[in-house]
């Protein structure tokens, strides 16, 4: 299925977790804020919450700034 | 001495927030907080880079400062509440630094935008900082809003130009019920002393911590300064003259007149 992950249209498997995700992109979620069509998912529903075709995934991070 | 910065329920003894962008060492920044005494550092919230990764740079910060993050990238109110609640979700507490810019030039802030933003964060539980440029009705209009402090320039962002806004903060300090704290454009520890001596409540500076040689070092010194600016300003300096006025007694024993 096709959905959109920083703003750039990706193929990713069908009803694939936002933990899979994770995975394949082999990003430790450590300091990850993950945003599904603008609301955050809480880390405890990583595991559960299965993406949907078309959603719109944000994965962003806290770096340093003013 | 008791002199606190409170700020809602928490009760702060530094005075200077920090900044922790253009660090060309991220090992510097544990070393600078501790240096400048801060208790409050700004972060800032971007899009994972599939390239570079990045690593968790909360652990370059001591676990007992208060971490402001900023809306930084938000070019209206509605993607500043939107970057506000996404940094609530870290985890880091319910401080906001709101900066609404879409002047790539010189990089001020939109007080129109902010103050839509503010009316919507504060509703919703945050400690709203407003990064904006010194005009009092829009200050006026901020604390109506929510906000719990005003964060005024002093000059652009990273400029390191010192107060180029002074007489317009100066309305603020003596207008606005809110805390003052001069944000941007404070270049030198000497800059930071001045705006603390005129009762601004705090000063945030990044770039030139940052951007110093010895960034720990000045750290130090704007911490210190910091603390002398704010002691002046609670002592009351003495009145300026034209004339001079002998500190010393001027009743001569050489001559007899």
């Amino acid at each position: 299925m096709l959905v959109k992950i920083g703003g750039s249209v990706a193929q990713i498997p069908d009803a694939m977790s936002i933990q899979e995700l994770l995975q394949t992109k082999n990003l430790p979620g450590d300091g990850l804020i993950i945003a599904v069509n603008g609301d955050v998912v809480r880390r405890e529903q990583w595991k559960s919450q299965k993406l949907n075709p078309n959603d719109n995934v944000e994965i962003i991070r806290m770096v340093f700034g003013g | 001495m008791n002199d606190k910065l409170e700020i809602g329920d928490t009760k702060l003894d530094s005075r200077l927030f920090v900044g922790t962008g253009k660090f060309a060492d991220y090992n510097l920044i544990p070393k600078v907080i501790k240096a400048s005494k801060t208790q409050v550092v700004t972060v800032a919230l971007r899009r994972v880079d599939f390239d570079t990764k990045g690593e968790n740079m909360l652990k370059y910060l001591p676990k007992d400062v208060i971490i402001m993050p900023n809306t930084s990238g938000a070019r209206n109110a509605t993607e500043a509440v939107r970057i506000a609640r996404i940094a609530r979700e870290a985890g880091c507490g319910n401080w906001v630094k709101v900066e609404v810019i879409t002047d790539q030039k010189y990089l001020l802030p939109d007080n129109f935008e902010t103050i839509k933003a503010i009316e919507v964060l504060a509703k919703e539980g945050f400690v709203v900082f407003p990064y904006m440029s010194p005009d009092l009705m829009a200050a006026k209009r901020m604390a109506d809003a929510g906000a719990a402090a005003i964060m005024p320039l002093g000059a652009p962002i990273g400029t390191n130009r010192g107060l180029k806004t002074k007489e317009l903060i100066q309305i603020l300090i003596s207008e606005i019920d809110l805390p003052i704290i001069v944000d941007a454009g404070i270049g030198r520890p000497s800059e930071a002393a001045e705006a603390m001596e005129m009762g601004a409540a705090a000063v945030l500076v990044n770039t030139a911590i940052a951007t110093a040689n010895n960034p720990v070092l000045i750290a130090e010194a704007f911490g210190q300064a910091v603390e002398a600016g704010r002691k002046a300003y609670l002592a009351g300096p003495g009145a300026t003259q034209q004339v001079a006025s002998a500190s010393s007694p001027l009743t001569g024993f050489l001559r007899d007149e």
